[in-house]
């Protein structure tokens, strides 16, 4: 038995030094010292031996495979150093090499617009509220005085949502074709009184060209108290464009119809380019078209839940796309959406 | 003219020496047949510029020295006066007086006035000079709500508002007589209906029509076809109320009979289409075939041609809202039904008929009425809004302190009624029938009426303060 211990020691050591990798040497530790591996063997053969033989056996078993143990630790040590050794020289890395440039994200020109009118509207007291994209009938256009059959609907060409439920009170849903409901919406929440602007996007199912877009962001304002008046319209206006375009605008109001204000005003402002003299950008009128406006019509007001004797105020939808090609002379509305990166970065 | 003398040297002119409030009279050769010493006339003076870029210099005619121009008509553009006639002024005014004073023409150019018009009532498009006339382009979308705007009277109405003129009153004058033959009229379901006026003429010889007709069609975007139809449309664009004539010999009875039209019932239309109509629509009939389908469009098979020499003239108020699903439906829209939709003052009727009448006798001499005029209403008397106004509510959203005076004037421009109630602030306000069929109702609607007549750019601008003293919460 001391003959076999003797020449399995010499066997296993040659193995384990000729083991070219570290799945080699595993194997070879396996073979000699796992659980089913020739070493273990002989331990297991101990019950058949007489006492003395046992212990004599017993400290030569283990000493071999403490040497085994010894031999594969130091093996592994030399295959890894060998394995680090050939990728320190095949591998090489400069950190004095320059790093690669990833492309940063930034913020979309609408957003960039979006931001100032929602900072100059704070700065004047008004809140930035929020209101869902898609909406249903009643707040779309029932709250907003326009029923069913009113040829205000005409000249909204609505995307309609297929749910194939109608619900009693507000109909079908669809995507808001206006930030409008939200003046009914926030009136509900919130009472009077208010003071908010809501920027949002919304939707018209209609063909699309450089002045129209199916998906575009309007900017509701509501100002809502015992004694709000057009003259304040006119007054919070011009000091935001005043303020926006950093020069002195002017605003101007004329008859315009929307069934949710009465009355209702088309507001125009000072044209940029020629400060009122007339030029080829404002048709020589002087001035730019920009929103539809109007004092708060009773039947909305009272759809939002407020006394229409005690309160009163205006309301405004103004496109933030108009607002920001004018900023930027941007010629054709689809390029907000179009996603094409020479475009947005150059903002 | 304090002086009057003939040229020296030329046999057609004259000298004279005329008085413009100053020390010195002024010396003007002057070519006029009609000139007299002592006439009052318009004097263009050296530095003026008349039409046509006609820049009046110190000139020298024939030898005699010449400062300034007497003037025609013509060359004022105010008119026509007789050949090679200076204008003659009827005033008291003093030598001197600027002539627009005289004249009392405290003048806007077509330009102001179309800016003024889209200030105060619709947007203007675009001031065109055509054939004599100033046309004003006008943003049918501005107009949606305004039944009343569809013709030339109501936008007259509003000029004569804001302008503080006094508005001619629409009164044709035509008498109708008290027998003779007329259009009897069977109504068989009265909702689609709101009045209807039917007249017969008889002498009618169909032509072209003369050329102030055409021309003022024209330029309003509608083609002349022969002198009963472009009345009617004359009358439609004038008054806003759309007409129709038939032929009374294709109609072949005097008796009319408005229904709702059986399902799949056809009607071959004056634009020589087809269209097949259903229960929902409403025409107007010869007891058997449609006629008409109403407030869209008459058949091809009645209308007038060069053999017509009875008519039956026709002014309807229909259903606003079936003419739009009709129109909608059968894929047609029309001058009328464009205007139908917008729900027109049913009191048109009778006087659109009359002033259609009027034209008729007038271009056409030959034409005579051949009995009383039908009217058919269903209503008794037009229900007319009457609505309190809190002149401190309209104070307090217009923004500027309103007088009860002040909103009566402006309310009473536009055709309203206006009874101040004592003290109260309050006013009791009438709706006029042109504004109640639809865009009058309720207090805020009067609020713009006075706003607008106010004038917007009126209003004070309070500046408003970008450093609100709270903190804002916001949504996001």
């Amino acid at each position: 038995m001391r003959d076999t211990l003797d020449q399995l020691q010499k066997q296993a050591l040659s193995e384990i030094e000729a083991a070219k990798d570290k799945e080699a040497l595993y194997k070879v530790e396996v073979a000699y010292l796992g659980r089913k591996g020739a070493l273990t063997d002989i331990f297991k053969q101990f019950a058949t031996l007489p006492v003395e033989e046992k212990k004599t056996m017993g400290v030569l078993c283990n000493e071999a495979k403490n040497t085994l143990m010894l031999a594969v630790e130091k093996k592994t040590a030399e295959l890894e150093n060998k394995d680090l050794h050939a990728r320190l020289t095949s591998e090489h890395l400069d950190l004095t090499l320059p790093g690669v440039k990833r492309p940063a994200g930034h913020i979309h020109p609408l957003s960039q617009v979006q931001h100032e009118v929602e900072e100059i509207f704070n700065q004047m007291g008004f809140s930035v509220m929020d209101g869902p994209e898609i909406e249903s009938e009643y707040y779309n256009f029932e709250g907003l005085n326009i029923p069913e059959h009113h040829p205000a609907r005409d000249m909204q060409d609505t995307f309609f949502i297929e749910t194939g439920v109608t619900d009693k009170k507000h109909g079908r849903l669809v995507l808001r074709t206006h930030t409008s409901p939200v003046q009914v919406r926030t009136l509900e929440r919130f009472g009077a009184p208010m003071r908010a602007i809501v920027p949002g996007r919304t939707f018209r199912n209609e063909a699309t060209d450089a002045s129209h877009e199916h998906t575009f962001h309007q900017v509701e304002g509501l100002m809502v108290d015992t004694h709000i008046s057009i003259a304040d319209l006119k007054g919070v206006m011009q000091t935001f464009l005043s303020r926006l375009f950093g020069k002195d605008v002017l605003v101007r109001f004329r008859p315009g119809y929307f069934p949710f204000v009465e009355p209702g005003m088309e507001l125009d402002f000072s044209c940029l380019l020629c400060d009122g003299k007339g030029c080829r950008v404002c048709k020589h009128t002087g001035w730019m078209e920009f929103m539809g406006c109007g004092m708060v019509h009773p039947s909305v007001l009272r759809a939002g839940g407020v006394d229409e004797r005690k309160y009163q105020g205006w309301a405004f939808g103004l496109g933030l796309e108009r607002l920001a090609m004018m900023r930027y002379d941007i010629d054709d509305i689809r390029l907000f959406q179009g996603g094409d990166l020479r475009f947005l970065q150059q903002f | 003219m304090r002086t009057l003398e003939q040229h020296p040297n030329a046999d057609k002119l004259k000298v004279a020496r005329v008085d413009v409030g100053e020390k010195e009279l002024l010396q003007i050769v002057c070519g006029g047949t009609n000139l007299e010493q002592g006439h009052t006339v318009a004097l263009a003076l050296v530095g003026s510029v008349l039409a046509g870029n006609l820049k009046i210099e110190p000139v020298s005619i024939r030898g005699v020295e010449s400062r300034g121009m007497i003037c025609a008509l013509e060359e004022l553009h105010l008119g026509k006066g007789g050949p090679k006639e200076i204008m003659v002024l009827d005033t008291k005014a003093k030598p001197g007086t600027p002539l627009a004073d005289a004249l009392n023409l405290k003048g806007h150019s077509p330009e102001e006035l179309g800016s003024l018009l889209t200030l105060r009532t619709a947007e203007v498009e675009g001031v065109e000079r055509l054939a004599g006339d100033i046309v004003f382009e006008i943003d049918n979308k501005s107009l949606t709500h305004r039944p009343d705007l569809w013709g030339h009277y109501g936008m007259a109405r509003e000029f004569a508002a804001f302008l503080k003129k006094k508005l001619k009153p629409y009164k044709p004058t035509v008498s109708f007589p008290k027998k003779g033959e007329q259009i009897k009229v069977v109504v068989q379901d009265k909702s689609i209906i709101r009045r209807s006026s039917f007249v017969i003429m008889q002498g009618i010889r169909v032509e072209e029509s003369p050329q102030w007709i055409k021309t003022r069609l024209q330029s309003a975007g509608v083609r002349p076809v022969n002198n009963i139809v472009d009345v009617t449309n004359y009358v439609m664009l004038e008054l806003g109320q759309p007409m129709h004539a038939y032929d009374r010999h294709v109609v072949k009875t005097d008796k009319i009979v408005l229904r709702r039209a059986h399902d799949g019932e056809a009607i071959k239309a004056i634009d020589h289409k087809t269209y097949t109509l259903t229960a929902e629509d409403s025409i107007i009939t010869n007891g058997e075939k449609p006629l008409l389908i109403t407030g869209i469009m008459g058949g091809a098979d009645s209308e007038i041609s060069r053999k017509t020499n009875e008519i039956i003239l026709e002014a309807g108020s229909w259903d606003p809202v079936r003419v739009r699903k009709t129109s909608v439906r059968i894929g047609l829209r029309s001058d009328s039904s464009q205007r139908f939709e917008k729900s027109l003052d049913p009191e048109m009727t009778g006087v659109a008929v009359a002033r259609a009448v009027e034209i008729i006798l007038k271009i056409c001499p030959s034409a005579r009425i051949a009995g009383p005029m039908t009217d058919v209403r269903t209503y008794k008397k037009l229900k007319l809004p009457r609505i309190l106004v809190d002149l401190e509510k309209v104070s307090r959203m217009i923004g500027v302190e309103i007088s009860a005076d002040r909103a009566t004037r402006h309310l009473a421009s536009l055709g309203f009624t206006v009874k101040q109630k004592g003290v109260s602030k309050k006013l009791e306000v009438t709706v006029p029938s042109h504004r109640a069929t639809k865009d009058i109702g309720i207090e805020a609607d009067l609020v713009e009426e006075i706003a607008r007549m106010y004038g917007y750019e009126n209003l004070p601008s309070p500046r408003f303060t970008l450093n609100f003293p709270k903190k804002i919460k916001n949504a996001h």
